[in-house]
């Protein structure tokens, strides 16, 4: 299983990963500390059209550098729309942030495919059934 | 037969010798003789001729003919006075007819005679000789001068040098004297009336007398019941010996006067004790456009003069704005046709600092102008406070807003923090192995740090917003550019930065000194930080006075900004576009707050790859 970690907070990836590897999945993670990064690596993924490179789970944070959190979901949501046989269609995304602001939460529940919205810290509970579920 | 026409006609001829040819002849006077029966036995030419309509020949005819029938009488008692007084001419007026004309009422002549009794050397009589004159027009011009006297509301009084009161014309004796004629006529003026006007009198006599020019004066003098009368006295010299008194009691006139003098003080001291300017303004299209009333108070507002001002009206439009000059016609334009007051704000042509303002009420006259009765106030000084009450709730809701924004930045940082140390807590509860142990301290240690230093970012940001009490100061801007560009000397010589300081030496504006090097250092390091790596980066910043205001541009040549991606996001905290290590998301917030604590703003215009440019608006009057 492949999942991508979104996040500028170091600290908060390694926690993750070392949650990860606690429940003791093989899981490969791959790490962008900024909205842009994950975009670029997103939108070749897109291109080359080889499902295979699609990653299983996407974990997002909002605030960070270069393009935030909402910018990379306007990306997606823009090819989602645009892009009828996209592989993009399988993305599955949650949104991990600090931020318990209602209107936050309604604005990424409103994108088709971010699943859920959790609020800092995830628990090893609440990581074991996101990645049990697939 | 024969003998009889001859004694008739040397009776003529004997009547004829005995009138002198200049009678004869006279083209102003009529000379007739009547006989002893009443007949016209002598007409001269003059007389002929003017009643020619009434015969042709008045030789034999009776003289009745020729005279108004309620004159006979008079006529005959005359001649009988003439032939008892013989050498004294009998005076007497007689009517005669005139030529009718139409349906026009019966009219007379009016005309003056004098009958003498006519003898022949044998003291018979011969007839009555008549000499008349008309005096129609002398009579008409008398009657409508007597008309004219008696019509008017004064006492009219004819008096002689002596001061002696001789004749009197109109009756309205209450005028001026108190009495009535037989108390005064024959009297002198001292014994008439009292001491002081009587001397007043008498000198405006004498003064007539010797200028022949005519005399004003005014005196006081109450009536019998206590009631103040004004009067006023006119001499006019008639002759060398003669005077006319004329005595007009000008009580009312006076007390109206009085009254609109004391009205006009009355309005005068209000108004100078308004704080505004009073006024009536009549206007016509086309016609009339002048001020009737301008309180003096105007040359204390506006440093025009009233009396500038009623002789021209334009001097008082003058003052007007001339872009606020055309809102305030076309409000009057409709207020004179609505006749509904305006109400109008304009700001002096000389100084646009100075806000007025006007209210003004029509009324539209009988000639078809209006006359605006209205009141002008300066309000520069209550705009100025409007303008301050609304910088300083300004200032307040967007330091609200601030708060809010930074409560919520505050709580989303500490729990990102608190987030990962719960985390680091859970795996530590879970069995763990020693490297896992190292791995998680380190982890710890970081998280605590990073806690670290958000918690001083904080703290620095409390203590800046808290210092609301910095001193606003003179602070000379060139100097702050050089010495902001010193303490980046290091940076600036190792990339090699060019920095074109083109502000003036000597200018100044005032501003928090802090504040200022807080600014330029963050702008600068910015320029700096985000500088395009294919080219020398340039950095210019320049200055310009404006009306309101100072601005100052910080304009590099860098990487420029995506305004459409990061647009108003770009002042706020914590809000990092770029990739750089040394990104917090401080800078720009802390520009923005310290420029707002005073007023100002600042704004960025940027072409992507180009550069960008900042502006700051320091407001002046503060």
């Amino acid at each position: 299983m492949t999942i991508w970690i979104i996040d500028d907070d170091f600290i908060f990836v390694k926690i993750f990963a070392a949650q990860i590897q606690k429940i003791g999945l093989e899981v490969k993670i791959s790490t962008f500390k900024n909205g842009k990064l994950a975009w670029d690596s997103l939108d070749k993924v897109c291109g080359s059209q080889d499902s295979s490179t699609m990653p299983d789970l996407l974990f997002l944070d909002l605030n960070m550098p270069v393009f935030n959190g909402w910018e990379f979901l306007e990306r997606c949501k823009e090819k989602w729309e645009t892009e009828d046989n996209s592989i993009l269609k399988k993305l599955k995304l949650y949104v991990v942030s600090s931020s318990q602001d209602s209107q936050d939460i309604a604005r990424a529940k409103a994108f088709e495919f971010v699943s859920a919205f959790f609020t800092k810290p995830l628990n090893i509970d609440a990581v074991r059934m996101i990645l049990e579920k697939g | 037969m024969y003998n009889l026409f001859r004694l008739i006609l040397t009776m003529v001829s004997a009547i004829s010798d005995r009138i002198p040819l200049y009678l004869k002849n006279s083209n102003n006077y009529y000379v007739v003789v009547i006989d002893h029966a009443g007949n016209y036995s002598y007409v001269n030419a003059c007389f002929a001729r003017r009643y020619s309509w009434i015969t042709e020949n008045f030789i034999g005819t009776h003289f009745s003919n020729s005279v108004h029938p309620e004159d006979h009488e008079k006529c005959g008692k005359a001649s009988l006075e003439a032939i008892e007084n013989p050498g004294q001419p009998v005076s007497v007026r007689i009517r005669k007819p005139e030529k009718k004309e139409d349906e026009a009422p019966e009219k007379y002549t009016i005309s003056d005679w004098e009958f003498s009794a006519l003898f022949d050397e044998k003291s018979e009589l011969l007839g009555i000789l008549c000499v008349g004159t008309d005096i129609t027009e002398l009579a008409r011009e008398r009657d409508k001068g007597s008309a004219v006297l008696s019509a008017l509301p004064d006492l009219i009084i004819i008096l002689d040098r002596k001061l002696v009161f001789k004749e009197y014309f109109s009756t309205n004796f209450e005028s001026g004297l108190y009495t009535s004629p037989e108390n005064f006529l024959g009297k002198t003026v001292s014994e008439v009336m009292p001491e002081h006007i009587a001397k007043l009198a008498e000198t405006s006599v004498e003064r007539a007398l010797a200028s022949g020019v005519y005399v004003h004066t005014e005196y006081f003098l109450p009536d019998e019941n206590g009631n103040p009368h004004y009067f006023e006295l006119r001499c006019v010299k008639i002759n060398n010996h003669e005077v006319m008194m004329i005595i007009r009691d000008i009580t009312y006139t006076k007390l109206a006067k009085e009254e609109v003098t004391s009205a006009q003080e009355t309005l005068y001291k209000l108004s100078l004790l308004a704080p505004g300017i009073f006024y009536t303004y009549k206007f016509k299209p086309e016609d009339v456009s002048e001020f009737l009333y301008v309180s003096p108070s105007i040359s204390q507002m506006i440093q025009i003069h009233a009396k500038d001002v009623l002789n021209d009206a334009k001097i008082a439009f003058d003052t007007i704005y001339e872009e606020d000059l055309h809102y305030f016609t076309e409000q009057m334009m409709n207020s004179y046709k609505t006749l509904s007051p305006f109400q109008v704000e304009y700001r002096l042509a000389y100084d646009l600092n100075r806000h007025m303002n006007v209210t003004a009420v029509p009324e539209r006259e009988k000639d078809g102008s209006v006359i605006w009765y209205g009141f002008i106030t300066e309000t520069t000084e209550q705009k100025r406070q409007l303008k301050e009450m609304k910088r300083t709730t300004d200032l307040v809701a967007m330091q609200n807003k601030r708060l809010l924004e930074f409560t919520y930045i505050v709580s989303h940082n500490l729990r990102s923090h608190a987030a990962n140390l719960k985390g680091i807590s859970d795996l530590l509860s879970e069995p763990t192995n020693e490297s896992e142990l190292q791995s998680y301290h380190e982890m710890l240690n970081s998280s605590v740090e990073n806690l670290m230093t958000t918690l001083e970012h904080l703290n620095m940001i409390v203590k800046i917003q808290g210092e609301t009490n910095l001193a606003v100061q003179k602070i000379n801007l060139y100097d702050s550019i050089n010495s902001t560009m010193e303490s980046l000397q290091i940076m600036i010589n190792s990339i090699g930065v060019e920095i074109d300081n083109r502000v003036p030496e000597n200018f100044t504006i005032y501003f928090i000194f802090a504040y200022m090097e807080s600014i330029l250092l963050n702008l600068i390091s910015n320029a700096i930080k985000y500088r395009e790596p294919s080219r020398k980066l340039k950095i210019t910043i320049s200055a310009e006075n404006v009306a309101d205001g100072v601005w100052l541009y910080v304009a590099d040549n860098g990487q420029g900004i995506d305004l459409e991606r990061v647009g108003e996001r770009m002042f706020g905290m914590y809000q990092v576009f770029h990739d750089h290590p040394e990104s917090r998301g401080l800078g720009l917030f802390l520009c923005r707050n310290h420029m707002e604590s005073v007023g100002g703003r600042i704004e960025v215009d940027s072409t992507p790859g180009q550069g960008a440019t900042f502006k700051l608006f320091f407001p002046s009057g503060q």
